[in-house]
């Protein structure tokens, strides 16, 4: 009776035994199921992750090279090369009198640099396939931001100041033209009325000739004003980029900011200027369908 | 009969002669118009105007439209350089 009892309990605990070994492998096997599809199912999230991450870096890049650039390249006539490799062009020295070589120079060297930077960026973004390397390269992009912004910005304000030189050398060659017809129109008319009967009609047309020579005259003089004006900004202006200190972003926006201020006055009182340079030339020669400041 | 004749006669000659002496007074009247139109000093003047000034106002026309193109390039550029200092409100910040 004992033996089968003692018999009994053993069967019960071999029974025991065997389901709870079946149920170690049942969960064992379902975890192992559970951890493949768990772990398939992260890489696949980082994967999206990385690759709208990538998508986003690479929008952010190309983004800061067309502002590159935007600001560098303007037009052929201004001083700008855009036949330079690598995107952004540089600015040439020779058309920009007004501006120093050497802010000139600095300002190339910058953009260069920038504009390397942003090359580099996208190669290291195209090989790095995981999402921390995708968050390496956003970092980085991040990081760089500040430099690129200061040197776009520097950039801008020095391809408008050559553009500033050049639309002021050129108004003073039309104020040059300007004051030799008034003067050669002022001698045509004091010789013709010499020549002529010497009636009281004559004698008004003659005085009101030189009226209006007169009037043109001191229209030309306030318009070399205003010009001596821009360039005494232009300088300052110079003066200014010179005084940047590297490294100070706060600082740096903060002038670039007064500097911008000063050329949108230097750039109105430019317009004011071409504005009554067209006046003299419509009282000169007749009228003209030009409209200053209009775009075309 | 004659005498009536020759007094219809006398009508006709003072009539035509009327009528020449009144063409004369119109036709003198109109000639010294049109010679006094000629030698007005004014248009003259004008003329001499147009012929001594033409090349050098179309070239400052052709300079000035130059100087135009130039002035708005010049607009744009500093438009550029106010967005690249304004740029970030546009950059997209990456890494959190």
């Amino acid at each position: 009776m004992k033996q089968a009892m003692k018999t009994n309990v053993l069967h019960k605990a071999n029974r025991l035994m065997t389901t709870l070994a079946g149920m170690m492998v049942v969960v064992l096997a379902t975890q192992s199921v559970v951890s493949t599809v768990s772990a398939q199912a992260m890489m696949t999230n980082d994967q999206n992750q990385a690759a709208a991450l990538t998508s986003k870096i690479t929008d952010e890049i190309n983004r800061r090279q067309e502002l590159l650039n935007t600001v560098t390249a303007n037009s052929t006539a201004t001083g700008t090369d855009s036949t330079k490799t690598g995107g952004a062009s540089s600015i040439n020295a020779g058309d920009c009198p007004d501006v120093s070589q050497s802010i000139i120079k600095q300002t190339n060297t910058e953009t260069s640099s920038a504009q390397s930077k942003l090359t580099s960026l996208q190669d290291s973004l195209k090989k790095s396939t995981d999402l921390a390397g995708a968050k390496q390269q956003a970092t980085s992009a991040d990081s760089s931001y500040e430099d690129f912004q200061k040197t776009a910005t520097k950039a801008g304000i020095v391809t408008d100041l050559c553009q500033q030189g050049d639309t002021k050398a050129q108004l003073n060659s039309l104020i040059e033209q300007a004051k030799t017809l008034a003067s050669s129109q002022s001698s045509g008319s004091n010789n013709g009325g010499g020549g002529g009967s010497g009636g009281g009609s004559g004698g008004d047309s003659k005085s009101g000739d030189g009226d209006v020579t007169k009037q043109i005259t001191e229209e030309i003089t306030a318009i070399v004003q205003l010009v001596a004006a821009v360039t005494a900004i232009g300088v300052s202006v110079a003066a200014l980029i010179t005084a940047l200190q590297n490294g100070d972003y706060a600082a740096a926006m903060t002038i670039f900011t007064t500097i911008l201020g000063q050329l949108a006055i230097a750039s109105s009182v430019l317009t004011q200027a071409i504005s009554g340079i067209s006046s003299i030339i419509e009282q000169l020669g007749g009228s003209i369908n030009i409209q200053v400041g209009a775009t075309s | 009969m004659d005498q009536t004749e020759t007094k219809s006669k006398k009508k006709l000659l003072w009539v035509i002669i009327g009528i020449v002496v009144v063409l004369a007074v119109i036709g003198g009247a109109t000639y010294a118009l049109v010679v006094a139109n000629e030698q007005k000093p004014t248009p003259v003047s004008d003329e001499k105007k147009a012929d001594k000034t033409p090349a050098s106002i179309d070239r400052m026309k052709a300079d000035l439209t130059n100087l135009n193109t130039t002035s708005n390039n010049e607009k744009k550029a500093l438009s550029n350089a106010q967005a690249a200092r304004d740029d970030q409100a546009k950059r997209t910040k990456l890494s959190n």
